[in-house]
C-alpha cells in the first residue's frame, strides 16, 4: 500500500459464502485492496434477501458457486431475470468446461477459479467495476 | 555563526551558479534542435503543398528527433538511471559506427586515428551507453585542441596486471578490455583535474557547454561495473583509459541487430496501455504497419478489461509505467496474473526515483525509454518473443520427462 487512496474506496461488494473463513480470508483480501464496504451473506437466500433489500447499495457481486439452499448458479439466474448486467463473480473450484459454459450461458460477468491470488482477485474486480463504470476517477 | 552563514550564502550562490550553467547548456541544445525540426517541418509542409515532398525531409526530421533523444538520455545516465533495457553490444562496431560519426564533428584540423581488434568484443551495454562514452570524450577532446591536433582512440585487450586493483580486487575473475582516448591538446591543469568528473562543472563559456559531458561518460562507465583513469599534463595532451568488463558473445540469433524483420511480429497481438491519446496513436500506427494486431486502453483499468473481452491470444502488454489511475507496473502484475504466458514490455519517459521504489518494473523485463524508435521496439519484442519460445519449449521439455 502506498497510502494514496485507491480508486476502488468507494466500490461496495457483497460476498456470498457459506463458509465463514471464506468470507473473512475474501474480506481481508478486498480490504486490502483498498475496498472498505463490504457486506456478507451465508448463503444464496440470504443474499437474495439483501440484494433485494438494498440492490443500491451493491455494486458487484462475490459469490461461491457449491452452498446449502440456493447456490450460486440459480442465485445468479434471480438476479438476471432483474438485472442483465449487474457486476457478478463467480468464485469456484469448478474449472470444467461444462461448469464454465452453464455459467457463461447464465450470464456471469466474471469467473475465478479457487485457489486464487489476490492479484487475480483484484485484476477481476477492477474489469467487472471498469465495466460498469463503477471505479472512481 | 558568521561563517557559517557566509559558507552557506556561499554554497547556494556556487549552486545557483551551476544550475544557470545547466540550464543554458540544455536550452541551448535543445533550441538548436527545435530550430532544425521546425525548418524541416516548414519545408516538407512546403513541399507537400506542391506535390513533391523529399523524403530527405522528414528523414533529418526523424535523425533530430534522435539526437534529441540522445541528450535526454545523456540527462537520465547523468542522474544515473536506469535508463533502457539490458542488452549487449559489439564495442568494435560501436566505435566503426563513431568514426564515421566523429569526422564531421572533429572538422579538418584534428586527424583521427581508431584502432580496433579483428574480432567483436561484446560489452553488456546498450549501444547509446557506449556512444556516450566515445562521443563525449571525442568532443572533450576536440575542444582541447582549438588549433587542431591528433586524436586517438583505441581499443585492446587489457592483460591482467594492467587491470585497475580497484577492479581486479572486487572481481578478479573477470576480463576486461582497454577503451583509451588520447588528444595531443593543451592539457588539462592540476588544479582542474581533480573536478572533472564533476556534474555541471564545464571551463567553457555560458551556453557552450553543459558541464555533463564527461560526468556522464563516470556514470555510465560506473552503471556498466568499469572505471575510468585519466592523466594530463598540461600543453602535452590527456589521455583516458577505461576499463570495461568482457560480457559473453550473445546467442547466435541475437547478434543480428540489423537484420531486424517483421516477419516473427506480423499477426501477433499487441495491447497497448497508454495514457497519451497521441502516442497511444502513434504506436497503434506503428504496430499496424507491422500487420500486428493492435488493441489500446487508455489506462490500466481499461486495459484488463480490454484483455478480458478479447478472446484470442495476446502475445504483448506494451504499457506506460506512470499513469493516472492504476501505474503500469501494477497493471503489468495483474496482466500476467490472468494471462500469465503473456509478455510484458514496459516504456517510460520518467527516470526512476529512488522514492520511487513503488514504480520499479520487475527484473530482467522488457524496458523501452521514451521517445519510443521503431527499430528498437521490433528488437525487443523479437527478443521477448524468442524468449516466450525458449521458455514454453523448455517447459513441454520438462513435461515429457
Amino acid at each position: 500500500m502506498t497510502g494514496q487512496k485507491s480508486d476502488l474506496s468507494e466500490l461496495k461488494v457483497l460476498i456470498i459464502d457459506d463458509m465463514t473463513e471464506a468470507r473473512a480470508m475474501l474480506k481481508n483480501m478486498l480490504v486490502n485492496m483498498g475496498i472498505t464496504q463490504v457486506f456478507e451473506a451465508g448463503d444464496g437466500r440470504e443474499g437474495m434477501r439483501f440484494m433485494d433489500s438494498a440492490f443500491d447499495f451493491v455494486d458487484i457481486v462475490l459469490c461461491d458457486w457449491n452452498m446449502p439452499g440456493m447456490d450460486g448458479i440459480n442465485l445468479l439466474r434471480q438476479l438476471r431475470s432483474v438485472d442483465e448486467a449487474f457486476p457478478f463473480l463467480m468464485i469456484t473450484g469448478r474449472g470444467d468446461i461444462t461448469s464454465v459454459s452453464e455459467a457463461k450461458s447464465v450470464g456471469v460477468s466474471g469467473y475465478i477459479l479457487k485457489p486464487y491470488s489476490m492479484v487475480q482477485l483484484e485484476a477481476k474486480i477492477r474489469i467487472l467495476a471498469t465495466r460498469a463504470n463503477k471505479l472512481q476517477a | 555563526m558568521k561563517d557559517d552563514l557566509k559558507d552557506t550564502r556561499n554554497l547556494q550562490r556556487q549552486k545557483m551558479e551551476a544550475l544557470g550553467q545547466f540550464a543554458g547548456g540544455i536550452a541551448h541544445d535543445f533550441n538548436n534542435l527545435l530550430s532544425i525540426i521546425e525548418g524541416h517541418t516548414h519545408i516538407a509542409l512546403r513541399q507537400l503543398k506542391e506535390g513533391r515532398l523529399d523524403p530527405e525531409q522528414l528523414l533529418k526530421i526523424l535523425a533530430s528527433t534522435q539526437r534529441g533523444a540522445g541528450l535526454t538520455r545523456q540527462l537520465l545516465s547523468f542522474g544515473r538511471q536506469k535508463v533502457g533495457f539490458d542488452e549487449k553490444t559489439n564495442l568494435v562496431e560501436a566505435m566503426r559506427q563513431q568514426h564515421v560519426l566523429l569526422l564531421p564533428l572533429l572538422g579538418a584540423t584534428i586527424q583521427l586515428f581508431m584502432t580496433v581488434p579483428e574480432d567483436p568484443v561484446w560489452i553488456n551495454a546498450a549501444p547509446d551507453q557506449l556512444t556516450q562514452i566515445i562521443l563525449n570524450l571525442a568532443l572533450n577532446a576536440r575542444d582541447a585542441m582549438p588549433c587542431g591536433g591528433e586524436l586517438a582512440i583505441m581499443c585492446m585487450a587489457c592483460q591482467k596486471r594492467h587491470i585497475p586493483a580497484v577492479l581486479r580486487e572486487k572481481n578478479p575473475e573477470t576480463s576486461y578490455i582497454r577503451l583509451s582516448v588520447v588528444d595531443s591538446g593543451t592539457g588539462i591543469p592540476d588544479d582542474v583535474l581533480p573536478r572533472i568528473f564533476e556534474p555541471f562543472f564545464t571551463t567553457k563559456d555560458q551556453g557552450k557547454g553543459t558541464g555533463l559531458g564527461l560526468s556522464v561518460v563516470y556514470g555510465v562507465v560506473d552503471q556498466l561495473k568499469g572505471t575510468i583513469e585519466v592523466s594530463s599534463a598540461q600543453g602535452d595532451g590527456t589521455s583516458f583509459d577505461i576499463f570495461l568488463p568482457i560480457a559473453e558473445a550473445p546467442a547466435p540469433s541475437l547478434t543480428a541487430e540489423n537484420n531486424v524483420s517483421d516477419k516473427g511480429l506480423a499477426g501477433k497481438t499487441i495491447l497497448i496501455a497508454e495514457d497519451e491519446p497521441e502516442l497511444r496513436e502513434m504506436l497503434a500506427d506503428m504496430f499496424n504497419g507491422l500487420k500486428m494486431n493492435v488493441l489500446s486502453a487508455g489506462n490500466g483499468n481499461q486495459a484488463l478489461s480490454v484483455q478480458d473481452e478479447y478472446d484470442g491470444d495476446i502475445d504483448f502488454l506494451l504499457t506506460d509505467v506512470v499513469m493516472p489511475e492504476m501505474d503500469g507496473v501494477k497493471l503489468g502484475e495483474m496482466f500476467s496474473s490472468v494471462r500469465p504466458d503473456s509478455n510484458v514490455v514496459y516504456m517510460s519517459g520518467y527516470p526512476f526515483m529512488e522514492g520511487r521504489r513503488d514504480l520499479q518494473v520487475p527484473e530482467q523485463a522488457p524496458f523501452i525509454s521514451k521517445p519510443i524508435r521503431e527499430d528498437t521496439v521490433r528488437k525487443i519484442l523479437e527478443r521477448a518473443l524468442e524468449r516466450r519460445q525458449a521458455r514454453l519449449g523448455g517447459e513441454h521439455d520438462g513435461a515429457e520427462k
